[in-house]
């Protein structure tokens, strides 16, 4: 039936946009995560990537996570002499997360959970007040 | 007069033929399929979905699956058994209508 077919293209868009909730989780958690040693690297942050599936048992169009992948940006600096990660100049690098940037992120990935959701509870109460109509 | 008759008698006998008609046309279309097969299959359609939800449940809680399978599953379920029950009554109250149906 569509009804339940659209039901589960919504939950496949939930559970990926609740691995991108994880990722940006991951990132905002290491936005402080630095190198312990000179020529190391800081945590690199994580940027997650969507793909249209086409699921063939329903024949319908689901989304899935296509690959978690490492933002290829440049690394931040600061001077911080006294650093154990400081090369001779005395700066340390920092990671590419922003912060600003993960959160309009994470408030994309709310709205959408949010629109899904509600797409699921339509999708259901069209089927109950359809099953309604027989009592 | 007689010609009107007449037109009465044939429609009457054509109503008879497709009245007669009618109910094997219905047994044929249905193919077969008892009321007992039909609630019988309804049944099992809807114990399945309530056991696959009964599983998501515990492999949840077991810390196995994800909570959107829980949520789809349930949900699958409730629609299955819900409309089961839904034809259910429906059809024993049209049993019970034909049982009050004075002869």
């Amino acid at each position: 039936m569509d009804l339940e077919k659209s039901m589960f293209v919504s939950a496949a868009a939930l559970r990926a946009q609740s691995q991108r909730m994880r990722i940006i989780s991951e990132n905002l958690a290491n936005s402080n995560s630095e190198a312990v040693a000179p020529g190391d690297d800081p945590y690199r942050r994580k940027v997650i990537t969507f793909k249209n599936a086409m699921d063939n048992e329903l024949g319908v169009n689901t989304v899935k996570v296509e690959s978690v992948d490492l933002d290829q940006s440049q690394f931040g600096r600061r001077f911080d002499p006294g650093h154990p990660a400081a090369d001779e100049n005395g700066y340390v690098q920092v990671t590419n997360v922003n912060s600003l940037i993960e959160s309009m992120d994470m408030k994309q990935a709310q709205r959408s959970y949010e629109a899904n959701l509600n797409a699921i509870e339509a999708s259901r109460n069209m089927l109950m007040s359809t099953i309604d109509l027989l009592r | 007069m007689d010609s009107k008759l007449i037109q009465a008698v044939n429609a009457y006998g054509k109503t008879m033929q497709s009245g007669a008609t009618a109910p094997s046309d219905g047994a044929k279309n249905i193919g077969g399929a008892s009321f007992k097969d039909i609630l019988g299959n309804a049944a099992t359609e809807g114990v399945n979905a309530t056991a696959q939800a009964e599983r998501a449940a515990a492999q949840a809680v077991a810390g196995q699956a994800d909570l959107v399978d829980v949520v789809t599953a349930v949900t699958n379920a409730e629609v299955v058994v819900e409309s089961v029950v839904a034809v259910r009554d429906r059809v024993i109250s049209a049993y019970n209508d034909i049982i009050k149906m004075p002869i």
